[in-house]
This record gives C-alpha cells, structure tokens and sequence, in this order.
C-alpha cells in the first residue's frame, strides 16, 4: 500500500511555499514540490524521524557550493514544529532508474561522463571534511549530462576523534564498505561505495548481491568482486575501490575520477564542473533529489496507460479491417467485428497483465511461463465461445466442423460435459497463446519497440491452432480468419502498447568486445 | 325522445355491445396469423423437419402466397423460441423461409357480396432440412451473439476510458509538475460523467441504439 502524503495540491505548510504535489518518500519523511511566492521551484523535505540527526547534517551541509551537489538553500520550521528543508529541485532521473533501464549496464562513453561528475561531487564534501556515507545510484542525479549528489540526511563531519566510533550500520547495504560493521566511517567508505557504483554503471548488477542482508555484508568483507563482467580497462580501478582493506583503497576520489576520465580518452570531460567554475556556468537543469523513484503513481499511470493504449489499438486495428472487408463482403454481420474486438482487447490485456506478473519474478522457467499462457488461453477459449453465441446448455452445432482436428474434438466435446465448440476455441487459444514468448515481446529492454519476427510466429502459430477453430461462419470470410486476425493483432498490439527502454548507444555495447577478447 | 338516443346511457349500452363484438372480430382473424402450431426443433437435428401452412385468403396470388410464407416464418419463429426464448428471430426473414418452401398450392374462391370477390389463398409444404436447422441455429446464435455483446460494450468502455483517463491524468500532472492538478482533475471527473452519462443514455433512455 503506498504511502499518503500529508500534504496535498496547494496546502501552504511552510510560510512563503505552496505545495504542487508529493514526489518522495523516505526513512526520513516527505518530499514536495513546491513553488515560492516568488516563484522559484524548490524541493521541500519534511523531516519525521531523525530530526537530530538529520537536522546536524544538513546544517554541515548548508552553505556548500558545488555544481555536482544537490544545493542545499535552507532550514525552517513551521507553525506545528516540523521541520523542512528548502532545497534545490531536481526533475532529471536518478542513475538507478538509468540502471533499471539498462540491465547489460550503461555505455562506456555514459561512465565516463557521469562517474567523475559524481566523483568530484562527493570529493568536495570530502575536502569539506563530510562523509556521504550513503552513496548508491538512487542518490545520484542527471540531467543534460550533469550529475548531482544528493541526500545529505547521512551526511557526518569526520572528526579524528569519532570516525572510528560509530558502531550503528547506516547506509545501503549494497555499496557498504566492509569497515562500516565495524563502525569505522572514513571517505574510504564512500570511495568504496563509488566503486560498488561504477561495477553497477558497468554491467547493471551490483558487485556483491545475496538473499539475505547477512549474506551480502559477509561477501562484502570476504568475497572478491566478479570482474570478469567489467571491461578491461576498469577492472584495476573497480578492484582498487573495493579493496577490502580501506588503506589500499584510493587516497581520494578525485584519483578515482581521473583513473576513470583518462579511460575515457584525453581525461576532459567538459561536462565536469570544479567548484571554482560553478558560478560561471548557467543556472543547473532540473533533477528531482528523492530517493525512491518507483512512485505508485507512476506505476498507476504506466499501468493505466498500457492497458488503456492496447484497448485504443485494437479499437484503431477494427477500422481498416472493417474498411476492407466492406469493400469485398457488404453485408458483414456486426457481431463479427464486435466480438473480434473483445476478443483482441482481452488478449492484449491477459498477455500484458501476465507479462506483468512475469516481470515481477526474476529467473523464472520459460516452462512455467508457457504453462501460465496456455492456461490463460484455455479461459480465453471459453470467453471466446461465450462471446460467439455459444451456450453450455444449447449447442446444436457442435459436430459441426471445418478443420481437420475440429471434428474430433468436438465428437470429445460431446462425450464430455463441454460443447464441442467450446472445446475448440479453448484448443485454439490455449494453443496459440502458447506457442509465442509473449513475455520478450513485452519485455522492456526488448531491442526494438516493435519487431516483425514475433508478428509472424505468432501468425504461424495462430495459422496452427486454426486447424481446431470450429466452423462458425456467419457470412463471406471463413470464420478461423477471424482467431488468426485476432491473434496477429494481439502480437502486434501488446509490442505497441507495453512499456519499452530504448537500449543504449552503440557504444554501450563495447563491453561485449571486451569480454570476447 | 330525442334526447335518449343521445343519452350517455344508452351510448354506453352500445359501446359495451359493439366493442367486445369488434375485438372478437378482430381477435379471431388474428389468431390465426399469431398463434400458429410451432414447428418443433430438436437440439440436434437428425432428420428434416416436414410441415403445411396455409395462408389467409387476399386479393391476388402473390399477396397469398407472401402471406403463407409469414405464417411459416411464424410457425417456425414459435418452434424456435421454444429454445431459446429470449430471443427474436428478426433477422429469419420471408426469402429466407422460402428456401424451404417443398410445394406450393394456390386456391381461389368466390366470396360473396359484400366482398363479391375472388380470392386467393396458399397452402405450402415446406421442408427444413438438417443443413437448413443448423443455418437457422446459427441465426440464432448470431443473435445471441450479438445480444452479449451488447451487453459487454457497456463495461468495456467505461472500463477503457477510465483507463485512458487516468493513465493521462497522472502523466500529465507528473509533467506539469502539479501546476494543473486542479483543472487536471475536473477535466478528468468531467469526462468520466460524460463517459457515464453517454453509457447510462444507451443503456436506459435510447437501448436501441447499441445493437
């Protein structure tokens, strides 16, 4: 169940700021929008729990100035007693939700843009004497090319007399350094975290990964990154990050982002701002620093939206088949068309809500998969049936047949309680559903949008199952058309209509040459 | 005196003579046309189902023999139903019936005055072969095709435009930045009762117009 803000389109919490709308929430509290009376957009974080803690970091962090830093603008406290932090807004994407998207990893010529912005970034709150100490990708910011650090909830002033003393674990567990369960909190914990960064930007897994949190610190400690997925020239760096003893890791991050930029050919990235240049450079695009991005909302919206396009399409597939069909055969009989078109929009909608369920279940059997279409299509077929007339305690015409298995199937139909047309349509379906890897065509690092290749295999396997369509022709065209027509759609439809990660740049694929040589 | 005949009291003396006279009339040359013997169907054909009708008496052959043909419509429509009662048969039409016309015979008659006509009246064979019954099942089955659908367009698109309403109100207040949401909103709830409306027109104040 998502979390509810508290405050919603236009409430004033905070005097001189109307909220627009909520865009995060965290361990901390809410994130808004937010717009002053003057009009400046800023981002409002409303702090729950933690205050203390929260509160001392943001103070140590107010007044830095950096081109790579989410800008921290202010501290206030309202009528109630909250308090609110009044900082840069942000709508660009996070570099986790670039990872997402990019499960084979991000392009070389991507890294070596944005990993040294971010190294420089979190290096200047080190020359601050600040340790980030929860850096991962979901902190991180982009856009038009620039990185922003953001979240500096977590953020502690390295003292010499206590940054050996922490003994509370804080932090993501995936780019924790080793030392952290031992409470020791120096910068080498975020050049640790950088490196466990970079190994994610590279190959799109993080370094060390497990089934139980216990798991995962205890590989972080004893087990040796798998390097053999990172190309060649970053495995050195990649493995001198994550070295498990703080002292041999880099002496500072500026390092790593030069062994990094010189990989990336001159050394100059000109999109890397030192703090000097900051003020000479126009004004930062717009990146939204919250932390989690997975917004209900957006998966509402994304949901709605597939769904709702798939049935706009099928609507839209009706109109030239209409057309052309009136132009041969004029007296089409509208039940035709209307249940080709339940037919095709429930399909696409069975196909994509399965694909979604797919997706939610990492490594799962293809077997599996078929089997859950299959069973889908078994539905389908009585659905079908049902639509096309067809009672469960009526049906003269169920010997009736017109394929070459359909006469069998519907002489089974009558020895069992299932008309034999009914039997026919669940074979056809369930047969054609099948056959197809629907789940890679909607799968959403699928190459291309759209590719003909699975239209046509699908159309071979619909042109299959219509051997067993039973022959319920009302007029003109034979009637198995009709289930081929509505199985080619439903494969052109679901391409169309769910979402789909355009892959990277051509580049992106040099880690493949790597790995070949 | 004058003044009875033109008493309401003997005017309706009359009318509770006259009317129920008149409907008997009616009635009685009615029923033969709405109350023929239905022909009776099996739910699997396995022989050709044989019957006679024979059509009112009219004015010329062709009058007769299109009249035959409504009473077998009729019969057959009555025998149809006795299957699936919910349904209309509109669409099993005259030419249709004729089809299954065997023999046709056509009788003339004097009637006398006040007529003082010759009229005409014919009698059919018809035979509905098992081929034919299957074709009349699937009229019937169009039918009831069609009727389901009707019935499915209604959720279908209220589902749809909910669907895409929603989908484009969050997308668009997530790129406004929440800026619009109050017009966002009502443009949303507006076209939602409008979506609402339309069906609940189809549905309830014009039905005839979904098919």
């Amino acid at each position: 169940m998502p979390a509810r803000f508290t405050y919603k389109n236009g409430d004033r919490p905070l005097d001189g700021y109307t909220i627009k709308r909520g865009i995060g929430h965290g361990g901390f509290g809410e994130v808004y929008f937010a717009v002053s009376d003057g009009g400046k957009e800023v981002a409002l974080k409303l702090i729950r729990t933690n205050v203390d803690v929260e509160l001392r970091g943001i103070q140590i962090c107010l007044n830095l100035k950096h081109h790579n830093l989410v800008q921290i603008y202010d501290l206030k406290e309202d009528v109630n007693g909250n308090n609110w932090i009044v900082m840069e807004y942000i709508s660009g994407k996070g570099l986790n939700e670039w990872i997402k998207e990019n499960p084979r990893g991000l392009s070389e010529e991507q890294v070596c843009r944005w990993f040294p912005q971010m190294a420089r970034g979190v290096a200047y709150l080190h020359e601050k004497g600040i340790v980030h100490r929860d850096l991962k990708p979901g902190n991180v910011f982009i856009e038009n090319d620039v990185v922003k650090v953001g979240d500096y909830g977590l953020c502690k002033l390295i003292s010499g007399t206590h940054q050996f003393q922490h003994t509370e674990g804080i932090g993501t567990l995936y780019y924790m350094a080793p030392e952290v369960g031992q409470g020791v909190y120096g910068k080498a914990i975020d050049i640790y975290a950088a490196g466990a960064i970079l190994y994610e930007m590279l190959t799109g897994q993080v370094p060390f990964n497990g089934q139980t949190p216990s798991e995962i610190l205890i590989k972080h400690q004893t087990a040796a990154p798998d390097l053999s997925r990172v190309p060649e020239p970053y495995r050195p760096i990649i493995a001198k990050a994550l070295h498990k003893q703080p002292d041999q890791r880099y002496a500072s991050m500026t390092e790593m982002a030069e062994a990094v930029e010189k990989i990336g050919g001159s050394g100059e990235v000109p999109t890397v701002v030192r703090p000097t240049d900051a003020i000479s450079r126009k004004p930062p695009p717009v990146v939204i620093p919250v932390e989690p991005k997975t917004d209900w909302r957006l998966i509402l919206a994304e949901s709605c939206g597939t769904f709702g396009v798939a049935a706009a399409l099928a609507l839209l597939w009706m109109v030239p088949w209409i057309a052309v069909e009136h132009l041969v055969e004029e007296n089409r009989d509208i039940a035709e068309y209307g249940a080709a078109l339940f037919l095709i929009t429930l399909t696409s909608w069975s196909v994509l809500a399965l694909s979604m369920v797919w997706r939610s279940i990492r490594g799962a059997s293809p077997l599996w998969m078929r089997l859950s279409y299959l069973i889908t299509g078994l539905g389908l077929g009585v659905v079908a049936a049902w639509l096309r007339g067809w009672s469960f305690d009526f049906y003269p015409e169920a010997r009736e047949s017109a394929g070459i298995f359909s006469s069998l199937l519907a002489d089974l139909g009558q020895a069992c309680p299932l008309p034999g047309a009914v039997f026919c349509y669940m074979t056809f379906f369930g047969l054609a559903l099948a056959i197809p890897r629907w789940w890679r065509m909607t799968d959403r690092q699928r190459r291309k949008r759209f590719s003909f290749w699975p239209v046509v295999v699908t159309g071979l396997g619909a042109a299959l199952a219509a051997l067993f369509w039973p022959e319920t022709s009302y007029s003109g065209l034979q009637s198995w058309v009709v289930g081929f027509v509505v199985l080619i759609a439903t494969s052109v439809i679901v391409q169309l209509a769910s979402p789909w990660y355009p892959p990277p740049p051509k580049a992106a694929r040099a880690p493949l040459r790597y790995r070949l040589t | 005196m004058t003044d009875f005949w033109f008493s309401p009291y003997l005017m309706v003396l009359a009318l509770s003579v006259v009317l129920p006279a008149c409907s008997a009339a009616a009635g009685s040359g009615a029923a033969q046309e709405t109350d023929p013997e239905a022909v009776r169907f099996s739910a699997s054909p396995n022989q050709s189902i044989r019957f006679r009708v024979v059509g009112r008496l009219q004015t010329d052959e062709t009058k007769a023999y299109q009249s035959a043909l409504a009473s077998a419509r009729d019969r057959i429509v009555l025998g149809l139903r006795e299957l699936k009662p919910h349904l209309t048969f509109d669409r099993l039409t005259r030419d249709m019936v004729d089809r299954f016309v065997v023999s046709r015979k056509t009788h003339s008659e004097y009637i006398k005055p006040p007529v003082d006509k010759v009229m005409y009246a014919t009698t059919l064979d018809l035979e509905i072969s098992k081929q034919d019954q299957q074709e009349l099942y699937k009229l019937m089955r169009l039918e009831e095709s069609q009727l389901r659908q009707a019935w499915l367009v209604r959720p279908y698109i209220l589902i749809v435009v909910v669907l895409l309403v929603a989908a484009a109100y969050f997308r668009l207040e997530e790129k406004t930045k929440g800026y619009y949401t109050y017009w966002l909103r009502t443009a949303a709830v507006l076209l939602l009762l409008l979506t609402l409306a339309g069906v609940a027109y189809f549905s309830v104040v014009n039905p005839s117009v979904i098919p």
